[in-house]
């Protein structure tokens, strides 16, 4: 399929018209919420685009600390399980490595402008 | 008029007929298991407000596992609060659940701000005379000197239990979040021992106390929470990244110091906090506002309700996830 515009594009159009359209229109909660649905395609767009990448990175990282192979659903359930277990010490250099990791590629998705993902990526 | 605000408008008169002067009565929105209601009326030519606080509907839930606190305990300890002078709203009237209105009470009016994201502007910081975090840390002192054991039918929670009911909200939802069993696991290795037993606020953070740029604090709010327990937890929870509103480098409540709060709290109190205990309440803290966010996220999916802010709070949850891994990973404490 080779439509134009692209999905990017579609929801690039529809933030600025929320931003320059939608949002000085309305007051309170109403107000609160077009600000949160604007957030919201914010976290749609950038998980498009940063998705692919992250997801390959985080299930390459598990493989390697489970030693298996497997989706990454299946994965992050068995590591769960395995700190659980303690079978997996959380003291685990490569433990803390991985979550560190994954954690800021999902925050660089969800909120790249949170006070601790900046402060991390600073440090 | 409705048929509520009517019952409200008849008991405030049958109290004191300067109720007669009423002219609005409006329901605060928000809140699932409490009602909040401003009542508007003349006394001398003056414009005066009061609030009301009741049960959903006048009636305590209890189908929950975990009830709301009933509304009796609630103005118990806030008068108890009063007398120990801790700024809380005074109570005017208690509603019992025979009452038309059900169980609930009248308190006074707070003027100020309480939403945490102007406490935390440089404008309203802006006055050196007033000190919010020593202000608080020595309010919070008095609470928990206040003394529990002449009220009744308070709840006691200590960190296992804490650390137990979040735990099992987490599994409940059948997700694999590993920071998340991570930061259990750590918590279920790092329990602190309570010495010192006492009452705790239960939700002491920036957004639930009433402040003014000229005096700070004016009043302490929303003690739904309250149980016995360790004062880390209280002393922990204020600090939450969560509750900096952005500002990460005024720890408490993003509006100030953790020195000045620390020192003024064991100034006040002769009581030694222990850096552990406090590491281990703000990992749990910030656990609980994760889950609390997953929660609210449930709210979504279940069909309760189906706003787009529902929705997206669940993609704050991995907001606490970074700050868990710091807590616990890096040394505590530094700021």
């Amino acid at each position: 399929m080779n439509n134009t515009p692209s999905k990017e594009e579609l929801i690039i159009s529809i933030i600025n018209y929320i931003e320059n359209d939608v949002i000085s229109e309305l007051k309170g909660q109403k107000r609160f919420h077009a600000h949160v649905a604007k957030n919201s395609l914010g976290i749609i767009l950038r998980q498009l685009r940063l998705e692919n990448e992250n997801n390959s990175k985080e299930k390459k990282r598990l493989e390697e600390i489970l030693k298996i192979d497997g989706d990454l659903i299946e994965l992050n359930r068995i590591l769960c399980e395995k700190i659980n277990n303690e079978e997996i010490n959380i003291k685990d250099n490569n433990l803390i490595d991985h979550l560190y990791k994954t954690t800021m590629e999902k925050l660089s998705i969800d909120q790249p402008n949170y006070s601790g993902y900046l402060a991390e990526k600073n440090n | 008029m409705n048929k509520t605000e009517k019952k409200i408008k008849d008991f405030l008169i049958s109290k004191d007929m300067k109720f007669e002067s009423i002219f609005e009565i409006g329901k605060l929105p928000g809140g699932s298991s409490n009602e909040t209601w401003i009542i508007k009326y003349n006394n001398s030519s003056k414009e005066k407000k009061i609030v009301l606080r009741r049960h959903f509907q006048g009636m305590r839930n209890t189908d929950n596992k975990y009830p709301p606190l009933s509304l009796k305990i609630e103005s118990d300890v806030m008068m108890a609060a009063y007398k120990a002078e801790v700024p809380v709203p005074r109570i005017l009237y208690s509603t019992d659940s025979d009452c038309d209105l059900g169980e609930g009470f009248f308190m006074e009016f707070i003027d100020g701000i309480a939403l945490g994201n102007k406490i935390v502007d440089e404008n309203f910081l802006k006055n050196k005379d007033v000190n919010l975090s020593e202000q608080c840390g020595f309010y919070l002192s008095k609470i928990h000197s206040i003394n529990y054991q002449e009220l009744n039918s308070i709840q006691k929670s200590e960190a296992s239990d804490e650390l137990e009911k979040y735990k099992e909200i987490y599994k409940n939802y059948n997700l694999s979040i590993p920071v998340f069993d991570f930061s259990i696991k750590w918590l279920e290795k790092n329990i602190p021992i309570n010495k010192r037993p006492c009452l705790l606020h239960g939700d002491f953070r920036n957004g639930n106390i009433i402040m003014s740029e000229t005096s700070g604090v004016k009043s302490i709010l929303d003690w739904e929470l309250l149980h016995l327990g360790d004062p880390h937890e209280d002393l922990a929870w204020i600090c939450v990244n969560s509750w900096r509103f952005g500002k990460i480098n005024n720890p408490v409540g993003g509006f100030g110091k953790r020195k000045d709060f620390y020192n003024s709290y064991e100034k006040n109190s002769g009581f030694k906090i222990d850096k552990k205990s406090l590491q281990f309440w703000e990992v749990l803290g910030t656990l609980k506002w994760g889950i609390m966010c997953l929660k609210m996220y449930d709210a979504y999916k279940s069909g309760y309700d189906k706003s787009v802010d529902r929705a997206a709070i669940g993609r704050r949850s991995s907001e606490t996830e970074i700050d868990l891994l710091r807590l616990i990973t890096k040394e505590f404490i530094h700021e």
